[in-house]
């Protein structure tokens, strides 16, 4: 006969737990946060409204002050006055991306994300027993191959590469500590190629890791990933959008 | 704050589906201080009573649901519907430790020059239900959880855990059988 009593603790295995109040005050923080940009998320689409209302009242009224478009009622005939000042004020800069996020610490659905400046990590895992996870960092940088590399094996020099519409460079492999799984534990058994991407006058660096079993699929899924950002200079830094597969997290 | 067992939830009909938990500060306040004892405590009996992994895995579940409460529809009470997520968390958790020990294994294979799993040694002495299930591997632990914690079937199960009903129904016989080792080990 079989004996079900281990399994009847093991089901009834629960008690009191005390949850530690400093724990409970730093996650409520940390929700707040969560909750301040996840009320904010509907901005995304009034911030795009309001970007192409000010390219077309901007691009309007360049047009009628160059002469392109005359307006329809008479204009009297300007007096004699002071010439225009030979240096023009800098238009405002207005972003045309939208301020999208990254996904969040579950695999999230297919659709378009973003972030703007600093530095970001996402991750693709697979089924259990599949062992090909990959791994997309972005940084914006000064320079994308200016990070001590692991000697193994050493960084060839970079190549001029076109990804996403923009002539940039690229490296592989460049394995660096820093960008490989796991809290930037050196693996042996993962690869990661470097791209340095021209946006305006800033750089973008997209890192993309995979371990050497990850499907060939699923690598060039990652490199569609690249492929598909859409960037512009923000403020010192880069905004930019990307589209992703489902499955994709920040975990 | 007192631990409250799922068995225990109870629909609370003032802030179902209510939008308001999230957008009003008073009632994400009495959301949070409702779900958070009951979020920990089933995670921590059920990831081996490690604090700190309890904690890591509670706010991934928390952070996910409030980023993503727009898409809660109110069909559960949302202390219930947290602990689903963390649920998720948790399976997730199993499989990356899974994922872990196999490549562990797969190396220490080949700087050994062998072709089997290394071979992992149970600590000395175990005592009680955690100890038992830490002595089994990440994903038959998953399995025994699920069916006999979470009271899900197998069908349920092999859903969570991305598996067919066949191969949960045999990880979860080689899970019963491991544990009544460990436990009976533990229990001598």
């Amino acid at each position: 006969m079989i004996d079900e009593r281990p399994f009847e603790r093991l089901a009834a295995h629960a008690g009191p737990v005390d949850v530690d109040p400093g724990f409970e005050d730093r996650l409520y923080a940390v929700l707040l946060e969560e909750r301040r940009r996840s009320t904010r998320s509907w901005r995304p689409a009034l911030l795009l409204v309001a970007a192409l209302l000010a390219v077309l009242t901007i691009s309007t009224a360049v047009a009628i002050g160059s002469g392109i478009v005359k307006l329809p009622w008479p204009t009297e005939s300007a007096a004699p006055g002071p010439t225009g000042s030979a240096v023009q004020s800098p238009e405002p800069s207005v972003p045309t991306l939208p301020d999208l996020g990254l996904p969040g610490f579950g695999p999230a659905p297919a659709g378009d994300y973003g972030f703007t400046g600093g530095g970001a990590a996402m991750h693709w895992v697979g089924p259990p027993g599949d062992p090909g996870e990959l791994q997309l960092s972005f940084s914006h940088r000064r320079d994308c191959f200016s990070l001590a590399p692991t000697s193994v094996p050493p960084a060839p020099a970079p190549t001029p590469v076109r990804v996403a519409g923009l002539d940039g460079h690229y490296v592989e492999p460049y394995n660096v500590a820093g960008v490989l799984f796991h809290g930037g534990r050196l693996e042996h058994n993962v690869t990661t190629g470097a791209y340095a991407l021209p946006i305006g006058d800033q750089t973008l660096c997209v890192y993309l890791s995979w371990d050497t079993d990850a499907s060939a699929e699923k690598l060039r899924e990652a490199r569609q990933i690249v492929e598909s950002i859409r960037g512009e200079p923000y403020r010192n830094t880069v905004r930019i959008v990307f589209t992703l597969p489902s499955g994709w997290d920040r975990g | 704050m007192p631990f409250e067992t799922t068995d225990n939830l109870r629909p609370s009909t003032a802030i179902a589906g209510d939008p308001a938990v999230v957008a009003d500060e008073q009632a994400f306040r009495a959301w949070y201080d409702r779900s958070l004892p009951t979020v920990y405590g089933y995670l921590f009996h059920r990831c081996g009573r490690d604090p700190h992994l309890a904690e890591e895995l509670t706010q991934q579940a928390f952070v996910e649901a409030v980023g993503s409460y727009g898409r809660f529809r109110g069909q559960a009470d949302p202390t219930t519907w947290v602990v689903g997520i963390a649920r998720h968390k948790l399976v997730d958790h199993f499989r990356r430790v899974d994922r872990e020990a196999r490549r562990q294994a797969a190396l220490s294979a080949r700087e050994l020059g062998q072709t089997g799993p290394a071979l992992s040694t149970p600590p000395a002495e175990p005592d009680g239900i955690d100890d038992a299930l830490a002595l089994l591997p990440a994903l038959q632990r998953a399995v025994l959880v699920l069916h006999y914690m979470d009271r899900l079937s197998v069908r349920d199960v092999a859903r969570a855990i991305g598996k067919t009903e066949a191969a949960t129904a045999s990880l979860l016989a080689r899970g019963r059988d491991a544990f009544r080792l460990a436990y009976g080990e533990a229990e001598r």
